[in-house]
């Protein structure tokens, strides 16, 4: 019991280890190849806090854009998702084709958003649904064609009535998978974001990160992608807690997809 | 042919069908589409193009094998480190589940002062973009083979290596495949992205270069070799894994 606890410590320390270990390396890069093509930390943090409030306009704009098209690919993704997936043949239908357009490198495709929807808000906002839509739906669909069959039997067995079994069982049932589809959606959602304001934009942090690789410098690129990531790691880590709580509420999920 | 398989040719089939007739009798804006024929048509004009194969298409294709390769390589190495140790399986795994939010086309500036010009920056970048997805399904593999294939070779007292060539590999291998086959789609995803933002070489960046020209013709029959190259290889993939399972069952 006491050499679990320990290990259980050590473990603990060598996740917060895991930062410390990659600032490490990143001031060993800056003193193999220096200054100019590089930034050490401590250049990037001081850029960091000396131009947060400049930057807070295009951090805004872009969870702004962010919140927007995650919630329209998770609300047209679960429904989408949610009534292929009642139907055995549409799901073995549509899911190859879906696949296949999950796999194919969608930023490719913006210059066509672009062109029908020009340099605007509403043309990201399309981009980026389209770039985190997918996962959101495959996993939808397959979790609600994989409800056990049990399941529905108790349904048809209360004789309840479409939405009573949409409430009381699919949604409980598919929850814990689609979770983890909308933690993914998240991230791709965000990817497309970023990848877009960074081909053609004139504001955001993917904007901003490109004006700072025409002028070079690296202090503020790295800031700019500290920043990046811990808005990414945040929200993840928020959809992790919310998938433990549901595991802990249901059950553990098993998704392929990773 | 079974009855899904009919209805998605019929979708695929009517979908570019009506786009063709709405591009060709100017439904749609003909300066923002082109019909999906003379995309083909262009398409083959441009791989027939000795340059265009050479300067673009090769290094593309280049970068992609190798940045695949290496991230099947380390993937299953790392994977192999993860299996082994329960210690470090614990501290990486939640990185592991980030590893995908970091939007890593970001890192491309730096990695040019690192590794220079060149297409090495870019390689890193999908190798970086696939190898996750190698990783825990490597790890996942090795971790979930049945106990009982393992007592197998136990009782029959293999050494690791023969464990590890007779056992541990044939019955992790659909799992790790699995795995293979999204670093495919990820590193030409990766690869691409690069090129299209921040490169001035490859298939990548003949789309931006073109939209940026307003070279319709050119951007769509780019677009489509892209489609095509990552449909294709995922397609291929995608029936050796269900021969893998079928087998494995």
């Amino acid at each position: 019991m006491n050499s679990i606890a320990t290990d259980q410590k050590w473990q603990k320390v060598g996740r917060y280890m895991i930062p410390v270990i990659i600032l490490i390396l990143w001031q060993i890069i800056y003193q193999i190849i220096g200054a100019p093509a590089m930034a050490s930390p401590f250049h990037s943090f001081v850029d960091l806090r000396e131009n947060m409030s400049k930057w807070m306009g295009d951090i805004g704009n872009t969870l702004l854009t962010l919140l927007i098209s995650f919630l329209i690919a998770s609300i047209f993704g679960v429904i989408f998702g949610f009534f292929i997936g009642l139907s055995p043949f549409w799901t073995k239908t549509l899911s190859p084709l879906l696949l296949g357009l999950y796999s194919i490198p969608k930023v490719t495709l913006y210059p066509i958003f672009l062109l029908i929807f020009g340099l605007t808000l509403q043309g990201r906002v399309a981009f980026s649904v389209f770039h985190g839509i997918f996962p959101i739906m495959i996993i939808c669909m397959e979790a609600t064609r994989t409800v056990p069959n049990i399941y529905l039997k108790l349904a048809t067995s209360y004789r309840m009535s479409f939405i009573q079994k949409a409430r009381q069982i699919l949604i409980p049932a598919i929850m814990p998978q689609l979770v983890v589809g909308l933690r993914m959606g998240f991230s791709l959602c965000f990817l497309g974001l970023i990848l877009g304001e960074m081909f053609a934009s004139y504001e955001g942090l993917g904007h901003r990160l490109v004006h700072y690789m025409s002028l070079n410098e690296p202090a503020a690129i790295l800031a700019i992608i500290l920043i990046i990531v811990f808005i990414a790691f945040l929200f993840t880590f928020l959809f992790l807690l919310w998938q433990e709580k549901n595991e802990m509420k249901i059950g553990k999920s098993k998704v392929k997809i990773s | 042919m079974g009855l899904h398989k009919i209805v998605q040719i019929l979708i695929v089939v009517t979908f570019l069908g009506v786009y063709e007739i709405a591009t060709r009798m100017h439904w749609l804006d003909s300066f923002t589409f082109t019909p999906f024929s003379t995309m083909v048509l262009n398409m083959v004009e441009n791989l027939s193009n000795q340059e265009y194969l050479k300067n673009h298409f090769g290094i593309t294709a280049f970068e992609i094998l190798t940045s695949f390769l290496g991230a099947v390589i380390f993937g299953i190495i790392i994977g192999i480190i993860l299996w082994r140790s329960d210690f470090i399986h614990h501290i990486f795994q939640p990185y592991l589940m980030l590893f995908y939010a970091i939007p890593f086309f970001a890192l491309y500036p730096i990695f040019i002062s690192i590794f220079g010009v060149g297409p090495f920056p870019v390689i890193v970048i999908g190798l970086l973009f696939s190898m996750p997805a190698v990783i825990t399904n490597t790890a996942l593999g090795f971790r979930e083979i049945r106990k009982v294939l393992i007592k197998v070779g136990l009782s029959n007292n293999l050494s690791f290596r023969q464990m590890l060539l007779y056992i541990y590999f044939p019955a992790a291998w659909p799992l790790i495949f699995t795995g293979i086959k999204l670093a495919a789609a990820y590193s030409i995803i990766g690869v691409i992205a690069t090129e299209f933002i921040l490169s001035a070489r490859g298939i990548g960046y003949t789309i931006s270069y073109a939209y940026n020209n307003f070279d319709l013709n050119g951007m769509y029959s780019s677009v489509l070799l892209v489609v095509v190259i990552s449909l294709v290889v995922n397609f291929v993939l995608g029936l050796i894994e269900n021969k893998l399972y079928q087998r494995n069952v």
